[in-house]
């Protein structure tokens, strides 16, 4: 290949797809070095410099294409600043031409060797004879990125050309409208802003971005790059706060546009004073504080209606005080104007302004902790001491100083500033809250005619303030939680009071608080040991008490003189501890205690339990088990299991505290047989409903977690052809455990569960069995969450209501009483999507048990609540049959003896959920809706009224003025 | 809402703890009658034209100023505007109303008036309350109608 032809030049510059074409082409004869730029330049030179604008703007195409589809790296400095010298001269050429020259310009600047010297001759002469703004809005694109290119790479030489840079910059950014240049313009300038002098410019540099404040801007939907509003708006602010030099005009700015009823001017002015304060020196905004300070009073003090501004003003105010807080002399002088006008509004709690001012007041202290809590703290301390000392009245002024007053302590905590305050305003203060507290103390105290609530707010201030309370108001503390704890009626929650007094003096909370409860356990009422317990219990991890704790709960279980009632106390705190301890704890106790033993000798012991108690044993062995890891759980179970007599009631609860958790990989083969022969003959020959429960329960979890072989299966099958034998003479007892077995069986998706389910459904039509059968279609569906089923087949739900679907198919469609029971219970427990998948078969299902007459409460109920979920979302279906829905559900508001007050609920519910579709839709029964509520604002149940009253009302706002929509 | 508000700081109270259902309420047999927390829950949240704040906040309803018979179907309610010359007390007057107008069954006698003693033109206003027709006339005028609907309507 040779240098191309002036023929072939002229060929390729016919239009825009050939210049393109032959760009790439020769770019990669220079790349190959076949010829060079310069070789270029002299044949192209016609088209360079000919007379014919067209041929002109075709040529100059032509080399900036070719420019831009070189690596940067191949020409050379010589080649470069002949390029440049070129491209300079250009630009003083016919506007048409200028996309072509500012192509080529922009490929040249990425240039590697580019001249530097070259740089500031390209933009002297740029600047002053284009305008950017007068090119398209693409080209303008360019130009921004390459402006954005040079300031990041020639700033010693752009720096040298001072005034001239930045004037050229600003005049190409000023009056800029396109978004997405914008979006270019903003993301780079803060650096740009924030490394070069600003000399003279600093107030035009800032007006020109100052003009766009706030950004007003709506996305079009089709726009491909998103650009949003509130990105925009971000970079605009990081614009605005780039040079402290902006500070005085940022704060008029601000203040400015603040006083908007726009809310998003509003919300933008107060995110760039936050900005400005998180950027700038406090000793830049200063001279401005009060200016700030005046406008954010306005949004806060009162405060306006919008709780958005509200919060982010009084963040921005905070924000301010913190930056501030870093110079004392500032912080100080920002504190005193603040706190000036709030303190004063601190003393009244009935004004309107008492809450605005109690919020500035915490800003204050989250700035500067010290300095404004010692301020509140003696405002508070002041008022209360002028105020009427305590007494038994409700207090709402110390309760609601009180609130405050921990609050302060809390950011002074977090501040790390307790120490700091000033102990001649804290201790009385603390003195008047442990006086409250210890009202209770009195004998004329009767707490059945206090709320408790002025005690609870002064152990709230307590909690805060334990580090800093003195030695003699410790114990005068220490005396309070003593009384509170033995007092015979009162139960207060102090548990943190305690847990962060334990963590700061364990020796004096052990002997004056924990020794005392433990010293007169025995004597003290049931009440009073459980409030013991609890309180005791969140002291475990602390390890100076966790040995003393632990042999004070085991002692209470294990003692073999203890009362039933003091035992049961005892074994509910033991499970509270292991639920509330970590795996490594549990593991210890049990290694070192042998708890599991214990536990098991003492539910089997000579003298029978209480069931409650045996409940809480067995809670307790199936929380130990699951901590453990398997080889031991497994060794436990062979252990154990084959010494227990399942038809006694103690061991049949030592075996569900043993089984119902155990962990699936845990082979069972050996006793599986035992096990379904013993608890099947349990459930049917017991009369007492709570063992035959947890005989169902322990079936339900063994036979979902047994092990899918061909023995097990038999096992299964035996048992259920037994039930079936069962089910013929009319025993309801083998309905209840065959829908338990089946249960187990759907959720790990065994397929004898189907045949079952069959047998069931068989049943519905059954004489005497037909209700038994519905309930326990309930069974197989519900959830119980006490109930281990770790074997889960994925979408067994799914797959559970299609079976039924088949199964009732046919039935369903006769609308049959006992299967649509039956299925209503399966449907309430089927996952809204695959309901809504199904919904053209279900829907008329569901309105039609609306409208029957003969459906029992519990079934309507359901069905209501499903439409109401479907209703929220706004589901198409429903609202394409409003029409139907509607008077159904108006029927059902009205009194029906049959049918109890939740089915009037849930109807009523459901109409008011209605009005969430739109107005259009719902105006046409606006009319007939109001008019038929009317009854229901009479119901004789308060309960209906106040939903029909919500309901109603809502209804009435459907296209009125002022109303939702 | 004006321009300038009337009343800057006035004075905000608590609100009473949310009413708890009994077990008289949850047994079917029984029949709850109409009580005046009853009455007083229907209007306590109406939202004060000028604040963001409740009728209750301010004191304007107080459930000691409600009376009302069930069997002899009447209810009586006396509001007490913050300030003696408040602008917005006939507003406040007619969201009461009609509020209860749409909550309670159409038995009922309902009766708006001003605590006497607490307004300067307490007669003209309890006038206006009174009169049918009038307040029908209120909801037909649609700027009126939606300030009351946006004080009787359940703030979000």
């Amino acid at each position: 290949m040779t240098t191309p032809t002036r023929a072939t030049l002229e060929k390729a510059l016919k239009s825009d797809a050939k210049v393109q074409a032959a760009a790439t082409q020769i770019a990669n004869e220079l790349n190959g070095g076949t010829y060079n730029i310069s070789d270029l330049a002299e044949q192209l030179g016609f088209a360079l410099t000919s007379s014919d604008t067209a041929e002109r703007v075709a040529g100059t195409n032509l080399l900036s294409a070719v420019l831009n589809a070189l690596p940067n790296d191949l020409l050379n400095a010589k080649q470069l600043e002949f390029l440049t010298t070129f491209y300079t001269d250009r630009l003083r050429d016919h506007h048409n031409v200028m996309p072509a020259i500012i192509d080529g310009l922009s490929a040249l600047v990425r240039m590697k060797e580019l001249p530097p010297a070259n740089v500031t001759q390209l933009l002297q002469a740029f600047f002053q004879y284009t305008t950017c703004q007068s090119q398209t809005r693409g080209d303008r694109t360019k130009i921004f990125n390459m402006l954005e290119y040079l300031t990041l790479h020639f700033q010693p030489e752009l720096v040298k050309m001072s005034g001239d840079f930045l004037y050229g910059l600003i005049n190409s950014i000023d009056g800029e409208r396109d978004p997405r240049n914008l979006d270019i313009i903003f993301g780079f300038m803060p650096e740009f802003i924030a490394r070069y002098p600003l000399l003279h410019l600093a107030e035009e540099m800032f007006e020109i971005f100052a003009c766009y404040f706030p950004i007003d801007f709506t996305r079009s939907k089709e726009d491909p790059e998103a650009i949003t509003r509130d990105a925009l708006a971000e970079k605009l602010t990081n614009c605005l706060v780039a040079s402290e030099q902006f500070a005085e005009w940022i704060v008029a700015l601000a203040v400015e546009k603040l006083d908007s009823e726009l809310l998003v001017a509003k919300l933008d002015s107060i995110e760039l004073l936050h900005q400005a304060a998180l950027q700038f020196s406090p000793a830049a905004l200063e001279p401005h504080f009060d200016q700030i300070w005046q406008a954010l009073k306005a949004e806060t003090f009162p405060g306006s209606e919008n709780d958005n501004v509200v919060r982010c003003a009084l963040k921005t105010l905070a924000e301010l005080l913190k930056s501030a807080a870093k110079e004392p002399r500032i912080s100080h002088n920002y504190q005193t104007i603040v706190l000036g006008v709030v303190l004063t509004h601190l003393t009244d709690i009935h004004q309107r302004l008492f809450h605005p001012a109690s919020a500035i007041a915490m800003m204050c202290v989250s700035g500067d902790a010290a300095f404004a809590g010692d301020k509140i703290l003696n405002t508070f301390q002041l008022k209360l001491q002028s105020s009427q000392p305590l007494s038994l009245e409700r207090d709402e002024q110390r309760i609601r100083f009180y609130h405050i007053i921990s609050q302060v302590y809390k950011l002074a905590g977090l501040r790390n500033v307790l120490q700091q305050l000033d102990t001649a305003i804290v201790l009385p203060l603390q003195d008047d809250v442990i006086a409250a507290l210890r009202l209770c103390e009195r004998d004329d105290f009767d707490e059945k005619q206090q709320d408790l609530e002025l005690q609870r707010a002064a152990l709230a201030v307590l909690c805060e303030c334990a580090p800093v309370l003195s030695e003699t108001q410790r114990a005068l503390v220490y005396k309070a939680l003593v009384q509170l704890i033995s007092h015979p009626t009162i139960d207060l929650n102090f548990k943190p009071l305690t847990v962060s007094l334990g963590a700061l003096q364990p020796v004096e909370l052990q002997s004056n608080f924990i020794d005392v409860c433990m010293r007169n356990f025995d004597i003290f009422a049931e009440f009073i040991k459980r409030k013991i317990y609890d309180n005791l219990l969140p002291l475990l991890p602390q390890v100076a008490f966790t040995q003393r704790i632990l042999e004070l709960v085991m002692k209470q279980v294990f003692s073999a003189t203890a009362a039933d009632p003091v035992r049961l106390l005892a074994l509910e705190a033991l499970n509270s501890l292991l639920k509330q301890e970590d795996q490594r704890f549990v593991v210890e106790l049990q290694q070192q205690s042998n708890l599991l033993h214990k536990l098991i000798e003492l539910a089997q012991q000579t003298t029978p339990l209480t069931e409650a108690s045996l409940e809480q044993i067995a809670g307790a062995l199936s929380l130990i088990m699951q901590q453990l890891p398997l080889s031991e759980q497994s060794a436990i179970v062979s252990e154990y299991l084959p010494g227990l007599q399942l038809q006694l009631e103690a061991h049949l609860f030592v075996a569900k505290g043993l089984l119902g958790y155990l962990h699936k990989d845990i082979a069972m083969d050996d006793h599986f047989e035992r096990l379904l022969n013993d608890l099947t003959q349990l459930s049917l020959s017991s009369d007492n409903e709570q063992l035959r429960e947890t005989a169902h329960h322990l079936l339900c979890s063994l036979v979902n977690k047994m092990d899918n072989t061909k023995a097990n299966r038999e096992q299964v099958k035996r048992i259920t052809d037994r039930l079936k034998k069962a089910l013929k003479e009319g025993d309801k007892r083998a309905v209840d455990l065959l829908a338990w077995i089946a249960k187990g069986l759907v959720v790990a998706g065994f397929e004898e569960a189907a045949d079952i389910v069959g047998d069931l459904s068989d049943l519905l039509e059954h004489p005497t069995l037909s209700s038994a059968a519905a309930l326990a279609f309930d069974v197989i569906a519900a959830e119980f969450p006490e109930l281990d089923l770790p074997v889960v087949k994925y979408l067994y739900k799914q797959k559970f209501f299609h079976t039924i679907m088949n199964k009732l198919g046919s039935k369903l469609g006769s609308y049959c009483e006992h299967h649509m029971k039956a299925f209503i219970y399966v449907l309430k427990e089927t996952p809204h999507s695959v309901i809504k998948l199904n919904i053209k078969q279900l829907g008329p299902l569901l309105f039609k048990t609306l409208d029957d007459a003969h459906k029992d409460s519990h079934s309507l109920c359901t069905v209501l609540q499903i439409c109401e979920s479907f209703v929220q979302q706004k589901d198409a279906y429903f609202q394409a049959h409003l029409g139907h829905l509607i008077p159904s559900c108006l029927k059902l508001t009205k009194l029906n003896k049959d049918l109890n007050m939740q089915v009037r609920i849930a109807a009523l519910q459901l109409v008011l959920d209605i009005t969430t579709y739109p107005t259009y839709v719902l105006l046409p029964h606006k009319q007939d809706v109001t008019l038929a509520l009317a009854p229901a604002l009479d119901d004789p149940k308060r309960l209906v009224r106040n939903v029909a009253v919500t309901a109603r009302n809502a209804w009435y706002l459907v296209g009125a003025p002022g109303g939702e929509d | 809402m004006p321009a300038e508000i009337e009343n800057i700081n006035p004075s905000v109270y608590g609100k009473i703890k949310e009413r708890e259902t009994t077990a008289n309420e949850e047994d079917e047999a029984v029949v709850d009658p109409f009580d005046t927390r009853e009455i007083f829950d229907l209007i306590r949240n109406i939202n004060d034209p000028e604040h963001p704040l409740t009728l209750e906040e301010l004191h304007v309803v107080q459930e000691q100023l409600i009376t009302i018979s069930d069997k002899k179907n009447n209810v009586h309610v006396n509001f007490t505007p913050t300030i003696p010359h408040c602008s917005m007390a006939t507003l406040i007057g007619l969201s009461i109303r009609v509020k209860l107008l749409r909550s309670l069954p159409p038995r009922f006698k309902v009766t708006v008036e001003i605590t006497p003693g607490t307004h300067a033109s307490e007669f003209a206003v309890n006038k206006q309350l009174a009169d049918k027709e009038r307040v029908a006339a209120a909801l037909e005028n649609k700027h009126l109608a939606e300030v009351i609907n946006q004080c009787i309507s359940a703030r979000s």
